[in-house]
């Protein structure tokens, strides 16, 4: 049923009409934001752009799409691909010394700073695959398969990131697992 | 979700994953965009699609302020000067030995040529071999 209404929404979209195009960006923007967000220490200010980046890319390449993945499969794999472009950008600018590393913007973001802190203190600690597999398939609740096809990886090889980074989560955040805590 | 999908995580996972992983979704959650922020980002998206699709519009400056800078610099180019003459192997021999001898010829002057040369010229040319 899923994916009969997103193979529906594919067939919609190849006019590129604006206003399905503005509905396919309104019913995604929020999980683009949220998933950006967690990919990028919590910085909400880069997660917008690059979720709006994310749509843009999206919006020149949907001539392209041919309907091999679904739909959903095929934005998010956009956005991971943007989001790593970001980190990149971001650690070459760093390290080159044009100017220090923007300091993550989530002022606005609410729950306790201090946990917050800790939690992307730790995620930051995961490798880049680890972390995107940990954040796609725990926090975003997609499947294995279905993360295997956004980071176009194997099933084996995303099962083995997310077993290594439950452990090293486990170890940084020990007290998190014994008590539950409210947000 | 996909039901299969929960069953197949939370069969995986400990009563203590589950709760760190609760823990950290609570936890990291962006703020919520407002209304008035979803139109500016709606609107500015809009606005890079549009200019996307027309880029001529914004090309056309960035060619009419090439081609100006173009101009310019072929006003503004240096005079050709005459070239310099090529000079052979020869000449520049000859250009070196002038400059070393502080511009005598070295093959005519006999001051330069050993005793035994000198005594011979004498001989031969008479007292006007000698300078």
């Amino acid at each position: 049923m899923q994916i009969a209404a997103q193979s529906h929404m594919a067939d919609v979209l190849q006019p590129m009409e604006a206003a399905a195009f503005a509905a396919f960006v309104e019913a995604r923007r929020e999980r683009a934001v949220r998933l950006a967000y967690r990919l990028l220490a919590g910085d909400q200010a880069a997660a917008e752009d690059v979720a709006q980046n994310a749509f843009l890319r999206a919006h020149g390449a949907l001539a392209r799409f041919r309907g091999d993945a679904s739909i959903d499969t095929w934005f998010f794999r956009i956005l991971v691909r943007e989001v790593q472009r970001y980190r990149r950008w971001r650690s070459l600018r760093a390290w080159v010394g044009l100017e220090r590393a923007p300091e993550p913007s989530h002022t606005r973001a609410p729950g306790d700073p201090g946990l917050r802190a800790r939690i992307v203190a730790a995620l930051e600690r995961l490798s880049p695959a680890q972390r995107e597999v940990f954040v796609l398939v725990h926090l975003e609740e997609q499947s294995v398969a279905e993360a295997a096809a956004v980071l176009g990886k194997a099933i084996g090889t995303v099962k083995s990131h997310l077993h290594r980074a439950l452990e090293s989560l486990r170890r940084e955040l020990a007290d998190l697992a014994r008590e539950e805590r409210e947000p | 979700m996909n039901p299969n999908h929960e069953r197949e995580r939370e069969h995986e996972l400990s009563h203590e994953d589950r709760r760190l992983i609760r823990a950290i979704d609570a936890g990291l959650r962006p703020a919520e965009t407002s209304a008035a922020r979803r139109a500016a980002l709606r609107a500015e998206l809009e606005a890079r699609i549009e200019r996307g699709a027309h880029p001529w519009r914004w090309l056309a400056p960035s060619a009419a302020a090439l081609a100006a800078a173009a101009v310019t610099l072929w006003l503004v180019r240096p005079v050709a000067t005459e070239p310099e003459p090529v000079r052979s192997a020869a000449g520049e021999l000859y250009a070196l030995s002038q400059l070393a001898t502080g511009g005598e010829d070295l093959l005519e002057t006999p001051a330069y040529l050993p005793d035994d040369y000198r005594a011979l010229a004498l001989l031969i040319e008479g007292e006007d071999a000698e300078p």
